[in-house]
């Protein structure tokens, strides 16, 4: 059963370096702030989410793998967090999101500029 | 109050033997734990029920599993065309107060979903990717939080309606 | 082996978002880009902990990851906010 975990390890951590990858590519092909703070906050997290999964199964003992999942848990929170401070500041500033087909634009956000 | 201490003081001990990675340290951690337990002000975080939470969180690794893979496959894709929406979603069941931020703070892990702007009435969200499911995904999510941080009380009273 | 293979993968990947840094068109989207760099960092000093077994290296990881919280925070409170006053003026009179 452990060596069964601990074989697991491997593709966890190779699958977490694809979001990685994933992650970037988003940063930088997406068209403004918002939607990238979309590939930052959720690709890159569960990229790391996934290399300290595969870190924890090959682990030595309950605390250190329970250590990694803590690190995961806190730049879980941080980021989550930290993406709305910045996607409201950045409202705050005036800066509109760029939205698809803007002659939808007076219908879908009618509500959102009263 | 004394079984939210208790809870505390358990919590805190987990921590600290996670971090000091289950040595002999507890010299030092006894003290720090008891002083940390009875200086940290009370949070919203102490309303949420143990096992309500324990029944939530598979559900929000599973969405933000989801939500990642979303996003990294639209990052992939030739020919970028996210369909992006603002849109704004009313409060039904949440009362002000911690669940609501523990909801727009949720909100961004999961599939295409970010926070703009929490106010009294509303929350401002940035969709990515708008779908059909978008609007009733969040209702459910809304629904789920409010039985999470739900005292007994309070359920009792709604139940009934 | 492994290990060491993704944690240069994975700073490889850090120099991409490098490009995100210079180009940038907001101080926020840099900002972004220090996040990133900041996440792969705690990821390839996880990763090396594990491959050189030196436990202290999780603890050092444990830190970038309050301390990324600390910066954005502060990052959005004043940097950003002073930004916007001294620029506020010049993007309203550009915008339109």
């Amino acid at each position: 059963m452990t060596e069964w975990i601990a074989g697991l390890g491997p593709w966890l951590i190779a699958a977490g370096t694809l979001f990685f990858f994933a992650g970037s590519l988003g940063l930088i092909r997406f068209p403004d702030l918002y939607a990238r703070l979309h590939a930052l906050t959720k690709v890159d997290n569960l990229g790391l989410g996934l290399i300290c999964l595969g870190l924890a199964c090959q682990a030595s003992g309950l605390a250190a793998a329970l250590k990694y999942l803590l690190v995961w848990g806190l730049v879980l929170i941080a980021s989550s967090i930290s993406a709305t401070l910045i996607a409201s500041t950045a409202m705050a500033c005036g800066l509109r999101p760029h939205q698809h087909r803007p002659a939808m634009r007076t219908g879908t956000t009618k509500e959102s500029h009263p | 109050m004394a079984v939210r201490l208790v809870r505390r003081l358990a919590l805190l001990a987990l921590i600290w033997w996670i971090i000091s990675g289950a040595a002999t340290a507890w010299a030092w951690g006894l003290p720090v734990i008891l002083v940390t337990a009875l200086v940290i002000p009370s949070s919203g975080a102490a309303r949420i029920r143990p096992l309500a939470l324990l029944a939530f969180l598979p559900l929000t690794l599973w969405l933000a599993l989801r939500g990642g893979m979303q996003v990294a496959t639209l990052a992939c894709t030739p020919h970028l065309d996210p369909a992006i929406r603002v849109i704004d979603h009313h409060w039904r069941h949440l009362p002000e107060g911690p669940g609501r931020l523990f909801m727009a703070s949720l909100i961004n892990l999961l599939p295409g979903t970010l926070t703009l702007r929490l106010t009294p009435d509303r929350l401002t969200v940035h969709v990515l990717q708008m779908d059909a499911n978008t609007r009733p995904g969040l209702d459910r999510l809304e629904a789920r939080i409010a039985r999470l941080f739900a005292q007994d009380a309070d359920l009792e009273k709604k139940e009934p309606r | 082996m492994l290990h060491t293979t993704t944690a240069a993968l994975l700073l490889l990947n850090a120099g991409v978002a490098l490009w995100r840094l210079h180009r940038g068109p907001t101080s926020a989207d840099r900002m972004l880009a220090a996040q990133l760099v900041t996440t792969s960092s705690i990821a390839v000093l996880l990763l090396l902990g594990a491959e050189l077994e030196q436990p202290a290296l999780v603890d050092v990881a444990l830190l970038f990851g309050l301390l990324a919280a600390v910066a954005t925070a502060n990052f959005v409170t004043r940097t950003w906010t002073l930004l916007h006053e001294e620029t506020g003026s010049r993007e309203e009179a550009s915008r339109d």
